[in-house]
């Protein structure tokens, strides 16, 4: 009897831990949705301050069109902020509580900035969030070991995003260069440089999605048109901007190239975190 | 065998968190062990065996978890050791240890972004020195190729200031003729204004010639004129003669005295009149002679005239010839002063393009040394980066 009723016990509290489990992975797993939702956002604020980056450039370049788009971007970045605050592991990290800091002073003296201050304030804004891009799906555990049917996911956290901030830093300092039609030895040497570090860094992330992984048809299309874009900014640059003693192309003509060299990058991010959504919806 | 003991507990701890297993597996124990001692059973040897079972089992099975987390942790040590490591591929199954495990990746990743960050600093770096290198060799390329052509212009400087000081020396010989010919002109100037003067008084001499030549004619036509009445004077002296000596005859011996007196007339008035006739034979030579001298002295009035002009304007000629001259002298002097001051400015240029050509040769130097510099910086990004 007593036998019966310790195994009875027994029996309950496996049930019990299996109930359990269950309601710590269901959370888990709604944790995770939540997380990406806000991983999304926080991708949208750093393509939106990379854009701010750009047009604060040509406007201090003398670019009058760029104010209206610098106001336009600001109004989308506050609400996105007051979103992102309402996150308490974001609230929490010391990247965010940086940016919060840093943001509203650079968003009010951006314009009286001198181009290459303006610059590196934006650079070192964008790094931190992209840090806490990586560190949020970090967090989240984002990765190979989790997510099987995805190999190329951590890819999605560092090496798509800093590619893509790659071409936005060239994208603000080939619009500034653009503006004033002229590049002096070190604009040569610091686009030449980004130029290297897009070509090395899109280079392996094609590679790795080629190597690794099924391809859908939309992927393969998406993986094809950033290549092409990738390589039609870099000969610019080359061509325009290093192999040159003037610089002729104009600055919205390489913003669109620039910029378009980007989407190609964030769709290729889109879809990938599409993918990652997909899979949370169906487990 | 020991996973396999452990396998229970690890099972556990991974359906659910540390802290609810633990609080769960006590309250088992707890429950168990005082359920079992109110029971008839509490002195059975079961009993004990039971518990004391579950105890051993607990703390090996506790002891081999912690030491799977231990060898766990250790080879994720191991692996973060590794320099070629990426922080996203170090995993850690570990039960106890999970806070450590995240404070540790958590370290890991921001060591590995601060080595990110450096090795990144140390490609632009080097990418840069790369760019400083290539830069340093072009200027070193320039600076030698500036300081050969500055050699060439210094070497064509010093060829052109020797040339310039023969083009002033020739100049001053030039400006010596120039001086000279302007004297002369000044004096044939004045010789021909001598010359002008003295063809004046000719002129005038001449003229006044003329003008007694002139006068001569006329008194020339007055003797004629004198001459002729003196002619009709002895013709009809030599008719009253004749009317006389027809008288003297008329009268007879008494008008023989008469007739003697009249042919003395008649004689004396054919006397006069042969007279007055070679006067007027005489006249016609001289007035013949007049004319021709009137002639000629008109011939050198009008020369003399001619003379007059021609040497006005040989006056004039001189005149342009010595204020030409006077300017070429003046334009001379200017081109030698600016000729001396070229030659001054040549020496200069070829003392400065001799400095150009020494600071151009430092200047390759420099450049050659910071190539040096731009590669020993590689170099040393280089093995920096290899060392990583």
């Amino acid at each position: 009897m007593n036998l019966t009723f310790m195994l009875t016990g027994l029996t309950i509290i496996a049930v019990s831990l299996l109930i359990l489990n269950g309601l710590k992975n269901k959370r888990e797993l709604q944790q995770n949705r939540h997380i990406l939702t806000k991983v999304k956002r926080l991708k949208l604020l750093i393509s939106l301050l990379q854009k701010h980056r750009g047009k604060n450039a040509a406007n201090i370049k003398g670019d009058q069109q760029a104010k209206q788009v610098i106001t336009g971007i600001q109004t989308q970045l506050k609400p996105l902020i007051e979103e992102l605050n309402s996150e308490p592991f974001i609230t929490n990290q010391e990247r965010w509580l940086g940016f919060s800091d840093h943001w509203p002073r650079l968003e009010n003296s951006a314009a009286n900035l001198t181009l290459e201050k303006s610059f590196i304030q934006h650079t070192h804004l964008i790094a931190n969030l992209l840090y806490l891009f990586e560190d949020l799906a970090e967090h989240e555990h984002f990765n190979k070991s989790s997510f099987e049917s995805l190999p190329n996911i951590s890819l999605l956290w560092r090496e798509l995003p800093f590619t893509a901030e790659y071409i936005g830093q060239s994208r603000a300092m080939g619009v500034a260069i653009a503006a004033t039609g002229a590049s002096t030895q070190v604009d040569k040497v610091k686009l030449g440089y980004l130029e290297k570090k897009i070509t090395e860094l899109s280079s392996t992330v094609f590679k790795q999605f080629k190597n690794k992984g099924a391809h859908s048809k939309e992927q393969s299309q998406l993986l094809l048109k950033a290549s092409e874009e990738c390589l039609n900014l870099t000969s610019t640059i080359k061509l325009e901007f290093i192999d040159c003693t003037k610089v002729k192309i104009k600055s919205d003509t390489f913003f669109i190239i620039a910029s378009s060299a980007m989407e190609a990058i964030n769709s290729l991010l889109d879809y990938e975190l599409k993918q990652v959504e997909l899979h949370l919806e169906s487990i | 065998m020991k996973n396999l003991l452990a396998y229970p507990l690890t099972l556990t701890f991974k359906l659910m968190s540390v802290k609810v297993s633990l609080i769960s597996i006590w309250v088992i124990v707890v429950f168990s062990v005082l359920y079992l001692i109110q029971d008839e059973y509490y002195n059975h040897y079961l009993v004990n065996w039971f518990v004391g079972a579950l105890i051993i089992w607990l703390v090996s099975a506790s002891f081999i978890c912690i030491a799977n987390d231990l060898r766990s942790f250790h080879l994720q040590l191991s692996e973060a050791a590794k320099a070629e490591h990426d922080y996203r591929e170090l995993s850690c199954n570990t039960i106890f240890f999970n806070d450590i495990d995240s404070q540790f990746h958590t370290l890991v990743r921001e060591a590995d972004r601060r080595i990110a960050e450096l090795t990144e600093q140390v490609a632009e770096i080097r990418y840069s020195s790369q760019q400083v290198t290539a830069s340093a060799l072009a200027v070193s390329d320039n600076v030698t190729k500036q300081s050969d052509s500055t050699n060439l212009s210094a070497a064509a400087v010093t060829q052109m200031s020797n040339s310039l000081q023969d083009v002033v020396e020739k100049i001053s010989t030039v400006e010596c003729s120039a001086t000279k010919a302007c004297d002369l002109a000044q004096n044939g100037s004045m010789q021909l204004n001598d010359l002008g003067t003295e063809i004046d008084i000719v002129t005038q001499e001449a003229a006044q010639t003329l003008s007694a030549i002139k006068e001569l004619n006329e008194s020339s036509e007055h003797v004629l004129t004198l001459t002729n009445d003196i002619q009709k004077i002895a013709e009809q002296t030599n008719l009253l003669a004749l009317n006389a000596s027809i008288e003297a005859a008329r009268a007879g011996d008494q008008g023989r005295g008469f007739a003697v007196v009249a042919d003395e007339v008649r004689s004396l008035a054919s006397v006069s009149q042969e007279t007055a006739t070679n006067i007027i034979g005489s006249m016609g030579g001289v007035t013949k002679r007049s004319a021709s001298v009137e002639a000629s002295m008109s011939k050198v009035f009008d020369l003399t005239e001619a003379c007059v002009i021609k040497a006005d304007e040989a006056k004039h000629n001189l005149t342009d010839i010595f204020s030409e001259s006077d300017q070429v002298k003046s334009q001379i002097t200017v081109i030698s002063t600016n000729t001396e001051q070229q030659n001054i400015a040549t020496k200069e240029i070829s003392k400065h393009l001799s400095e150009v050509v020494g600071i151009s040769q430092a200047n390759a130097k420099i450049a050659e040394q910071t190539t040096e510099l731009a590669q020993h910086l590689k170099n040393v990004t280089s093995s920096t980066k290899e060392n990583r």
